[in-house]
C-alpha cells in the first residue's frame, strides 16, 4: 500500500478510477475485472513497445522480425488490434467496447496460455466510461521501471478487495503478511504451490524474494496453484501474466479435488486458506492420501488443510500459512492431529500476528510453519514461536501492516534461529542490535523463544505463542486485560462472520418457501 | 393423505434407541466428552460411549427434550440415544424427535418417565432422505443463528464487563496515570471521585401492581416481575430500556429490560441517568444486593434495606466515556436479542409444517450453507 512515500502513481490512479466508478452505476464487483484488465493491457502494451523498439531494423530482407522475437524477449506479442494506441485514436461515437474485446481476444488469439482469461465484458460498460478509463490508463508514464505495473495491479487488487468487502477477501491477502512469509519461507528454488490462491500475491511476493536474491525467478521456481472461483482463476492468471511469470493454475474446489495430485509433490507450499470453513463434506475426503493424521470430528476444514499442506512437501519441503488462532490451541480430535504433526517433528515456527491486517475482518492471525527437512538437524526437538502482536504500523484507524524493517527483522529472528546470516536490505540492523547484540539467537520475552517438544507436550501441544513467550518487562500489567479483551474480540468476530452468512442463507431459503 | 415421497413407519423403524450409561457425578472426571443428561450437556468425561454426530432424548425427569451432538459423547443413563439411523439424516432426527412432545408418552409413577419399547410403536410419517436434509437445513440454519446471536451477546456483555473491572475496579481508566489515589469510606479511589449513598445518587422506585389476568399473550408490550418476563400487556409503563432487580420472591438478580416494558411492582427500577446506565448496570451487577435481602414469609428487598448502600461515583468525564465506549455493545445485545424473538417465532412457525410435510420442499432448491475453498 502506498504509504507517503514515493509510489503516489497507484493512487493517483485509483482515485481517478475509483471517482469515476462513483459516478456510473456499477458496482465495485462489475467494475473491479474490466479495470484490472486494462491495467494488464497497458502493462502488456508498455512492454511491447519497448520491445518493438529493440528489435527495430533487426529484421532483414530474408526474414522479419515476428512473434517469435517478442516471445524470444519474454514479451506478450500484440497484434494491431489490441494496441494501446490504436483504442485511444478510435473516434468519438465508436463503439470502445467492442473494440477492447476485440483486443482482447485478439491478444488471446496470439497467446494459447491466456485463452478465456482476459475480461471480454467491456461493452457492458458506458462508451464515455471506458474512454476516460483508457485515459486514465495512458496517464501512467511510460518510463517507469521494474515491477511498477505489478505494483499497480496489486495495489487495485487490493482496493478492491477493501471496497468489495467480505467477499473481496477471497482473493486477497494483505501484501505484508504475504511478503513475511515468502522471507521466513525462503523459496529460492523448486516447485511452489498453493492451493487456495486466489489472485496469486504468493506467488508474485516469492518471485519478488527471488529476484531480490539476484536471481531469474523464471528459473528457479515453477508455480502450481488452485483455486475455487473461476473469476479469480482468471484474475491469478493476468496477475502473473503482468509479473512476467508462468504458472499452472487450475480451478476446483481443493477440498474435494486435487488437481495437482499433490501429496510429496511440492518444495513450497504458500497459503492463506479460508478460517474455520464448515460443512465439508467428509465422507467424500475418506481414504484420501492428503489426510494422513486422519480427519477432525468437528466440523472446521482448518485441519484439513493443515493436513492438505502438510502432505503436499516434498521429503525436505517447507511449508508457510496463515490460519485461525484457534487452530493452535484446537482440542478433541483437533489436537491429537495437531500432536502428531509436532511428534512427526514437521513444525518449525510459529507467529502470532496482531488484528487488522487484513482488509475486511479485524481478526488477528496466526503463521505456521512446517518444514519437513528439519530432521535430523539442529532444530529437530524445537519449535520457534514468534509474538509478532505488537509489531506493526498504523496504516489508518482500522489497518495495520508491516514495515518492510519490520518483515525483516522476524525474518531475521527465525534466520538466527536456523542458524542462517541476518540480512540487511531494509535496515533492520538497529532493531536486531537492540535485541539480539550477541548475533545470536536468544529467548527474548514477549518476543521469541525456542520451545523443545518437551516443553511443548507440557503445555498440552498447544502452538499458541503467546503461551511461550511471555511478556516484556513492564507489559505485564496490561497482558491480562488486552489479552482477554482480544480473545473475545477474536471470537466475536469469527461469529460476525458466521452470522453473516447464515442469515443470507436463511433470507435466500425463506423467499423460496415464500415463492413456492 | 400421504405426500409423494413420505411413508407411514413405526418410530422404532424410523430410530432405533438405546438407554444411555450409568455413571455417577463421582466418577465423571472432566475432558473433552459432553455427558448428555436429560435436560442437557451439563458435565465433561475423559471417556465416551457413543460416537458422534448423535441425537440425544430425556428419559428421565425431564421428557421431551432433544440434543444434537457432532462429537463423541456419553449419553447419561437418564437418556435414551439413538443407536441406528436406519439410514435417517441425524440432524433431521433430532428435529422430528424435539418435535414429537414425547412428554405425553410419560409411564412414570411418581419420576416422569419414557420407555422406549412403548415409543417405538408410535407411528410416524416420514420423507425420504433427501427432503429429510432440505427440512434439516432449513431448521438448523435458525437453530445456528440463535446460538450464534445468544453466544455473541454473552462475549459482548463480557467484552464491557472486562473494560467496567479495568477501569472501575483496577482503576486502570485512560489518564489514571495522572490521577492520585485518596482515601474514601470504601477504600482508595482516584481524586475527583466520590463515594455516595446510591439512593441519593439514583432514584429507585417501584414498579406497578398488575394483576395476572391483566395479561394477554398477543399482546404487544413485555411484563418483567421479579426481574423475568411474566407475560405480555397492551401498555407499558417504562419507555427506555431500564436496570431492575426483583424485591419480592427471587430477589438480587440484576437485569436490563426492552425498551417499552411494563416492570411490576415485585420488581425495582433504577432510574440512571444515560451516561450512568452502563455503569450502573456493572456496577450493582458486581456488587449483588444479596446482603439486602430480608423478609420473614418470603425473600425481599425493601427500600429501607437499600438505604445503606454506598457507591463508588466516578469522575464525569470517565463515566462519559465508559458510556460512549459501551453503549453500542448494549445496543447490539439488544439487536441480537430482539433477533432471537424473531427467529424463534419463524421457527416455530415453520417447524411443525416442515415436519409434518405440509410444507412441501421436495421441489425447493435448498442453499445449504456451503463449504468454500
Amino acid at each position: 500500500m502506498a504509504v507517503g512515500n514515493n509510489n503516489q502513481i497507484e493512487k493517483r490512479l485509483w482515485d481517478a478510477a475509483d471517482e469515476m466508478r462513483a459516478n456510473s452505476k456499477l458496482k465495485s464487483s462489475e467494475y473491479s475485472i474490466p479495470v484490472l484488465g486494462l491495467i494488464f493491457l497497458r502493462y502488456a502494451d508498455q512492454k511491447f513497445a519497448v520491445a518493438q523498439k529493440e528489435l527495430e531494423g533487426k529484421g532483414t530482407g530474408r526474414r522479419q522480425v515476428g512473434k517469435s522475437d517478442y516471445q524470444a524477449k519474454g514479451v506478450l506479442y500484440l497484434p494491431e488490434a489490441a494496441r494501446f494506441q490504436k483504442l485511444l485514436q478510435k473516434p468519438e461515437g465508436a463503439n470502445i467496447g467492442q473494440a477492447i474485446n476485440d483486443a482482447m481476444r485478439a491478444i488471446e488469439g496470439e497467446n494459447p496460455d491466456l485463452k478465456d482469461v482476459l475480461p471480454k465484458t467491456f461493452n457492458r460498460l458506458e462508451n464515455s466510461s471506458l474512454v476516460e478509463l483508457l485515459k486514465i490508463m495512458a496517464s501512467i508514464p511510460m518510463d517507469i521501471e521494474g515491477d511498477a505495473f505489478g505494483k499497480i495491479y496489486e495495489y487495485f487488487l487490493g482496493k478492491f478487495a477493501m471496497a468489495e468487502g467480505q467477499k473481496g477477501g477471497e482473493f486477497f491477502t494483505p501484501t505484508a503478511i504475504v511478503k513475511l512469509i515468502v522471507e521466513i519461507l525462503e523459496p529460492f528454488h523448486g516447485r511452489i504451490f498453493d492451493p487456495a490462491c486466489g489472485s496469486g500475491g504468493m506467488f508474485v511476493q516469492s518471485a519478488r524474494f527471488v529476484e531480490t536474491h539476484k536471481k531469474n525467478p523464471s528459473a528457479e521456481i515453477s508455480i502450481y496453484g488452485q483455486e475455487r472461483v473461476a473469476e479469480t482463476v482468471k484474475l491469478c492468471k493476468m496477475n502473473l501474466a503482468v509479473h512476467g511469470l508462468a504458472g499452472d493454475i487450475r480451478q476446483g474446489n481443493t477440498y474435494y479435488e486435487d488437481l495437482h495430485n499433490s501429496p510429496g509433490k511440492f518444495d513450497f507450499f504458500l497459503a492463506n486458506p479460508p478460517f474455520n470453513v464448515d460443512r465439508v463434506d467428509k465422507d467424500r475426503l475418506k481414504d484420501d492420501p492428503r489426510f494422513p493424521f486422519g480427519l477432525p470430528k468437528v466440523d472446521n476444514a482448518n485441519y484439513l488443510w493443515i493436513q492438505i499442506f502438510y502432505s503436499a512437501l516434498s521429503k525436505n519441503g517447507r511449508a508457510g500459512f496463515v490460519m485461525a488462532n484457534s487452530a493452535a490451541d484446537a482440542r478433541a480430535s483437533e489436537l491429537e492431529i495437531r500432536k502428531k504433526l509436532i511428534q512427526d517433528r514437521s513444525v518449525d515456527v510459529m507467529v502470532a500476528v496482531g488484528p487488522n491486517m487484513f482488509y475486511t475482518v479485524t481478526l488477528p492471525c496466526m503463521l505456521w510453519f512446517l518444514d519437513k527437512g528439519k530432521k535430523g538437524t539442529e532444530r529437530q526437538e524445537k519449535v520457534l514461536f514468534l509474538d509478532a502482536r505488537h509489531i506493526y504500523r498504523q496504516i489508518d484507524r482500522a489497518h495495520r501492516d508491516f514495515t518492510p524493517e519490520q518483515i525483516e527483522f522476524l525474518a531475521n529472528i527465525v534466520r538466527l534461529y536456523r542458524g542462517e546470516k541476518p540480512e540487511n536490505q531494509h535496515g533492520s540492523a538497529k532493531m536486531m542490535a537492540e535485541k539480539f547484540p550477541e548475533k545470536k539467537y536468544v529467548d527474548v520475552p514477549g518476543l521469541c523463544k525456542v520451545a523443545t517438544i518437551k516443553e511443548i507436550e507440557a503445555q498440552g501441544w498447544s502452538l499458541n505463542p503467546g503461551r511461550y513467550v511471555g511478556v516484556a518487562e513492564g507489559e505485564a500489567d496490561d497482558f491480562d486485560f488486552k489479552e482477554r479483551l482480544q480473545e473475545l474480540n477474536e471470537e466475536l468476530e469469527t461469529l460476525n462472520v458466521e452470522a453473516r452468512q447464515l442469515e443470507e442463507v436463511i433470507s435466500i431459503n425463506t423467499i423460496q418457501i415464500l415463492e413456492s | 393423505m400421504q405426500e409423494k415421497g413420505w411413508r407411514s413407519i413405526l418410530l422404532g423403524e424410523f430410530v432405533t434407541l438405546q438407554r444411555g450409561f450409568d455413571i455417577t457425578k463421582k466418577e465423571q472426571e472432566a475432558g473433552p466428552y459432553k455427558v448428555y443428561s436429560s435436560s442437557g450437556p451439563n458435565s465433561t468425561h475423559s471417556k465416551y460411549q457413543v460416537k458422534g454426530p448423535g441425537v440425544i432424548i430425556g428419559r428421565k425427569g425431564t421428557l421431551g427434550t432433544a440434543f444434537y451432538s457432532d462429537e463423541d459423547f456419553w449419553p447419561h443413563d437418564t437418556t435414551l440415544w439413538v443407536k441406528d439411523f436406519h439410514g435417517n439424516d441425524p440432524k433431521f432426527a433430532y428435529h422430528f424427535l424435539k418435535s414429537m412432545r414425547l412428554e405425553q408418552y410419560d409411564c412414570g409413577a411418581s419420576n416422569p418417565t419414557l420407555n422406549r419399547n412403548h415409543i417405538h410403536l408410535i407411528p410416524v410419517s416420514v420423507p425420504l432422505v433427501p427432503i429429510q436434509q432440505k427440512i434439516a437445513t432449513i431448521l438448523s440454519t435458525y437453530d445456528d443463528l440463535i446460538e450464534n446471536n445468544f453466544r455473541r451477546i454473552k462475549i459482548l456483555e463480557e467484552m464491557a464487563q472486562t473494560l467496567y473491572r479495568e477501569w472501575f475496579v483496577k482503576f486502570r481508566f485512560p489518564g489514571h496515570q495522572k490521577v492520585k489515589m485518596v482515601n474514601s469510606p470504601l477504600g482508595k479511589i482516584p481524586e475527583g471521585w466520590g463515594v455516595k449513598n446510591l439512593l441519593d445518587w439514583v432514584d429507585v422506585k417501584y414498579g406497578k401492581t398488575l394483576p395476572k389476568a391483566m395479561m394477554e399473550e398477543s399482546a404487544p408490550y413485555l411484563v418483567y416481575g421479579a426481574a423475568k418476563v411474566i407475560g405480555r400487556y397492551k401498555e407499558f409503563n417504562r419507555e427506555r430500556p431500564t436496570i431492575i432487580t426483583g424485591c419480592r420472591g427471587s430477589c438480587g438478580q440484576v437485569t436490563i429490560t426492552r425498551p417499552k416494558s411494563f416492570i411490576t411492582n415485585n420488581s425495582f427500577f433504577f432510574d440512571f441517568d444515560n451516561k450512568s446506565f452502563e455503569y450502573g448496570y456493572f456496577l450493582l451487577g458486581n456488587r449483588g444486593l444479596n446482603d439486602c435481602i430480608g423478609g420473614t414469609a418470603q425473600p425481599q428487598i425493601t427500600l429501607e434495606s437499600l438505604s445503606g448502600i454506598q457507591v463508588i461515583v466516578p469522575s464525569s468525564t470517565t463515566l462519559i466515556l465508559f458510556h460512549e465506549l459501551c453503549e453500542p455493545f448494549f445496543r447490539q445485545m439488544r439487536v441480537l436479542s430482539e433477533k432471537n424473538d424473531v427467529l424463534y417465532k419463524t421457527r416455530n412457525l415453520l417447524l411443525p409444517k416442515l415436519i409434518s410435510g405440509e410444507l412441501d420442499v421436495s421441489e425447493l432448491d435448498i442453499t445449504i450453507p456451503e463449504a468454500n475453498a
